[in-house]
């Protein structure tokens, strides 16, 4: 099923094993290549956040985010996890650059395929954008292929 | 080749890595040799605020496109501190242009260089020199060509470049790229 980013923040985070809400959907964390989520972004409530790799995401559904557990927090690693949670890399509000070298507006939503986590498209300032034109995202800039 | 822009206002430009989207540095100077018509490539400063000069250089041969917006790189591995060609290590050995005589073929005077005139895109390269005209406030653009003689005095506009001179830059985009035509024309 086809979901976006600005449609499933907020959305609550249930862990399957014990049915406790782990807390909600903050963001997303993209692979470097821009192709597939790698992990998300859980904002519990009034505890730390955490990170959810999509390995142990059972199901993202439309009203709840089935996560495998309850116990643990996922310690938060080092670099891309880190930046993203401080908000460093975030694909939302980022400065998308053609590999020519020229702005091409910023991204207003990610759509992704809620079974495989894989990216299908971006919503940008200027327009959409198919997955397949997306080259990588840091910290700079979402890199697209030119028209 | 319709895009260009001018060389001076790549200073301040981010580098930016098309392999992980980052910014790796910025554009303290471009090194263009004058004798060559050629960019040579970058000096760079760090990113940020407080930013001070980086040793590494980016040879023109290394970058992927230049842009309005950023000068594009494949990888982090592009900026290199090992710098090849050596006149990035000196800048100031290459040549100047800027402060050069332009004459035309019959003898008239179209004024001094300004700056140089840079394509962008993949490939980029010098296209042209901005001109200063002695009695004028509007500037003109004249296209490199490498029939063009220099002596670090005078440039020589060949008689074949004066109907591709323009005042505008975004015109002087396309007169490039006539001019080019033209000149594959007279070769074959």
């Amino acid at each position: 099923m086809s979901d976006t980013f600005n449609a499933a923040e907020g959305r609550s985070v249930v862990a399957a094993d014990s049915a406790e809400t782990i807390g909600e959907v903050k963001g997303f964390l993209i692979d470097p290549t821009a192709t597939r989520i790698e992990s998300v972004h859980v904002s519990g409530r009034g505890r730390r956040a955490e990170v959810i790799p999509w390995s142990k995401i059972r199901s993202f559904g439309p009203d709840a985010v089935m996560a495998e557990h309850a116990g643990d927090p996922e310690h938060v690693a080092e670099g891309r996890d880190t930046d993203a949670i401080k908000g460093k890399i975030v694909a939302r509000g980022s400065r998308i650059l053609d590999t020519n070298g020229f702005e091409r507006g910023t991204v207003d939503d990610v759509m992704f395929d809620s079974e495989t986590g894989q990216l299908t498209g971006v919503l940008s300032t200027q327009g959409h954008l198919s997955a397949t034109s997306l080259r990588s995202l840091g910290s700079y800039a979402l890199i697209i292929d030119p028209e | 080749m319709n895009n260009v822009m001018r060389a001076s206002d790549l200073i301040g430009l981010p580098v930016v890595s098309i392999l992980s989207g980052e910014d790796v540095a910025e554009v303290r100077d471009v090194v263009y040799d004058a004798a060559a018509h050629q960019l040579i490539g970058f000096t760079l400063n760090k990113r940020g605020l407080f930013s001070g000069r980086l040793k590494d250089v980016l040879p023109a041969s290394a970058l992927s496109a230049i842009g309005a917006d950023a000068i594009m790189v494949p990888s982090e591995t592009s900026i290199t501190e090992s710098s090849t060609p050596e006149a990035l290590d000196h800048p100031g050995d290459a040549s100047s242009v800027i402060g050069d005589r332009v004459l035309t073929a019959d003898g008239n005077e179209l004024g001094e260089v300004i700056g140089v005139i840079v394509s962008t895109g993949p490939n980029p390269e010098a296209v042209g020199y901005e001109i200063d005209p002695r009695d004028s406030d509007d500037t003109v653009f004249v296209p490199i060509s490498e029939q063009m003689a220099i002596s670090g005095e005078n440039l020589l506009l060949p008689a074949s470049a004066t109907d591709f001179v323009r005042n505008d830059l975004a015109g002087f985009g396309a007169a490039v790229t006539a001019y080019r035509a033209s000149n594959l024309q007279g070769e074959s």
